[in-house]
């Protein structure tokens, strides 16, 4: 197999007038929701998925990509200017961009991480290149012992690395796991906990969920909080450009976020989220003036935006090679490949190249369009933010139940959002992180599934798990990671307070 | 006497109270056996795993003390019955009235809005969710009672 004939392929599907045009239209309408703050990609994603039902898979996959890596760049224009991430994964740029305005340097800052975010796509593109072809050649030879071993690791991980309170990630991880069971059961047919509705039989729709414990909760808080006008800043073209020594010190910081970025997002389960507090938590240990940091250092905001765009792009490696979705919102994009009858894993890159080296492809003339784009329309993005909170929420509320009713024609799932909504402004009250809830979620019945196959070949002996070289040296990886998790929770224990979380707590 | 920590004493019980209920609830359907598994099987062990994890949590609760958080009562119930007020009037009264009144519940959350702002806003969002959903994105959804 050529891999330049490959790569060549895929930019001739990119560059259809079509393809072009969605991207475009993804990436512009993704940068527009990831601005606002308090909508991100996953809310971005789940509600533009039903406009894509009437294009060509590769086409509707362009788009939604567009979307997604279009909402991580634009998370960082709010962080940076208001203090409110954008996205989730934005939450670390606040640390260092907000005192960065809050000095009149807003616009060396937004600058600085449109050429970050630039960077770690491009490396996570890459990543993507040289991994995904390799990793199918594995693949192919894998059982359901080695997909099961890979999401055990990647659940576990998720739970466990930069969490203040690993046994309560590890129960969302299993609650997700636990919500994940009810529908129909695969192999009997027989349903579980239904209570009776129909409506559960094909399973909690992962969109309802999603949206009710995120997008819901977040309004319900934000508006709790105080809504304020907010003070911003004109941002000029002048005012972009960057001191030469931070020039000199963003190189390194923007390549280590990437290398970080594109390990954490190809992990099954370890988001972009974990990847960017891990960079800047790096960072603060590498640089020479620690105390900076927090204070308006370039390092902070470079290597935070780089590995979170270097997550976003590796995110697809384990979903089209595997089929096991890297994110959430990945597993929307999985979801709307599904919708079209295409089964992402190692099978789709041997029998349909063209989708996945035409998305490949597409995903960089995306970061080029982002990066062309954002520059001269930083001021559009900035006015955005000038519309009030207090306006902006009601609208979000509505398109959130649009979104949910459209993807399956179910005003039932509409109930599930106010449900869901209740269950994730209680679960954040009481300090529970969501996002293993719902990597629980989309990873436990795939989970299920490989356990009950691989016991089934191996007649009921576990140790068969162990024996195998790759799913045995997964699991003891995640062995390792417990135990480790469990050494810091005693070890902290004995202290009064809990390590500094490197996000702390967002002030305002 | 150690002093309790109200918000991890209730995550404790929050997880425990969920193991348990899919634990005992599994119960009614086939276990099957390790090799063959039945669909009650893998939940009934993850009801097990959170109630361990929910008791782990309930001990931790003995030795960190934070203070309770506040509760939004009033942007919660609000947020809800605007939401609840979607699926009831969606299938009922098509998108438009929907959003309308889903916009003007949630408005209410807001202390500062007053009335003119209430009507003025959820009729525009009514509006922009009709043009943009319906007449642009031409998705399936019922825009007026009589498109039902």
């Amino acid at each position: 197999m050529d891999i330049w004939a490959n790569i060549a392929s895929g930019f001739d599907v990119a560059f259809s007038s079509q393809n072009l045009m969605y991207c475009f239209l993804g990436v512009f309408l993704g940068t527009f929701f990831g601005a606002l703050p308090g909508i991100g990609s996953l809310a971005a994603v789940s509600m533009l998925l039903p406009i894509t039902f009437y294009l060509d898979p590769t086409t509707a996959l362009v788009m939604l990509g567009g979307v997604y890596y279009g909402a991580e760049y634009g998370g960082s224009t709010s962080s940076i200017l208001l203090n409110l991430p954008g996205t989730p994964s934005n939450a670390v740029t606040c640390l260092d961009g907000y005192p960065m305005t809050q000095q009149g340097r807003s616009g060396v800052a937004l600058f600085a991480t449109t050429i970050a975010s630039f960077f770690g796509g491009t490396f996570g593109i890459l990543m993507l290149y040289s991994l995904a072809p390799l990793i199918v050649q594995w693949a192919l030879q894998f059982g359901p012992a080695e997909y099961f071993a890979i999401m055990v690791f990647g659940l576990v991980a998720a739970a466990t690395v930069t969490q203040d309170a690993p046994a309560k990630g590890l129960a969302m991880v299993v609650a997700g796991m636990m919500l994940g069971t009810i529908g129909a059961d695969l192999n009997t047919g027989i349903a579980r906990f239904t209570f009776g509705y129909f409506e559960l039989h094909e399973g909690i729709s992962f969109i309802a969920l999603a949206m009710g414990l995120f997008g819901v909760s977040e309004v319900i808080l934000s508006i709790g909080h105080k809504i304020d006008k907010p003070f911003i800043q004109a941002v000029t073209f002048r005012s972009m450009i960057p001191r030469r020594d931070e020039v000199r010190r963003s190189g390194m910081p923007m390549l280590r976020g990437a290398g970080l970025g594109a390990f954490f997002g190809a992990l099954p389960g370890t988001g972009p989220s974990i990847a960017t507090f891990i960079g800047y938590a790096i960072e603060k240990r590498l640089s020479r003036h620690p105390e900076e940091f927090g204070k308006g250092a370039i390092e902070g905001i470079m290597s935070p935006e780089s590995a979170n765009n270097a997550a976003v792009q590796s995110a697809f490696i384990p979903t089209m090679t595997l089929g096991i979705p890297g994110s959430a919102t990945m597993a929307v994009m999985m979801g709307a490949l599904l919708i079209h009858g295409i089964q992402p894993g190692p099978q789709l890159m041997q029998e349909n190249p063209d989708i996945f080296w035409g998305l490949a492809a597409s995903f960089w003339i995306g970061n080029v369009m982002l990066l062309v784009l954002n520059i001269p329309l930083i001021g559009v993005w900035v006015r955005l933010l000038k519309i009030p909170y207090g306006i902006l929420y009601p609208a979000v509320l509505c398109f959130i139940c649009i979104g949910v009713y459209t993807v399956r024609t179910s005003a039932f799932d509409v109930v599930l959002v106010l449900l869901f909504g209740f269950a994730g402004f209680v679960l954040r009250l009481l300090r529970f992180e969501l996002a293993p809830l719902l990597i629980g979620f989309i990873l436990g019945p795939m989970v299920e599934e490989n356990f009950k196959r691989a016991m089934l070949i191996y007649r009921g002996d576990f140790t068969e798990f162990l024996t195998r070289p790759i799913s045995g040296s997964l699991l003891a990886l995640t062995a390792l990671l417990l135990v480790w998790t469990t050494w810091v929770i005693l070890r902290d224990s004995r202290r009064k307070r809990p390590v500094d979380h490197p996000m702390g707590e967002a002030d305002d | 006497m150690p002093r309790i920590d109200p918000v991890e004493a209730m995550s404790g019980l929050l997880v425990l109270a969920l193991g348990a209920f899919f634990y005992f609830g599994s119960m009614g359907y086939p276990m099957g056996t390790i090799g063959r598994m039945g669909p009650g099987f893998v939940p009934h062990w993850l009801g097990a795993l959170s109630m361990f994890l929910g008791a782990v949590i309930l001990l931790s609760s003995l030795r960190t003390n934070e203070p309770a958080p506040d509760l939004y009562w009033r942007p919660l119930v609000a947020v809800l019955a605007s939401i609840g007020a979607f699926a009831l009037l969606l299938p009922r009264i098509g998108l438009v009235g929907a959003a309308l009144v889903t916009a003007a519940i949630s408005i209410l959350a807001n202390r500062e809005a007053g009335w003119r702002m209430l009507a003025i806003t959820s009729a525009a969002i009514a509006l922009i969710c009709w043009v943009l959903f319906v007449l642009l994105l031409r998705l399936p959804i019922p825009a007026f009672w009589w498109d039902l």
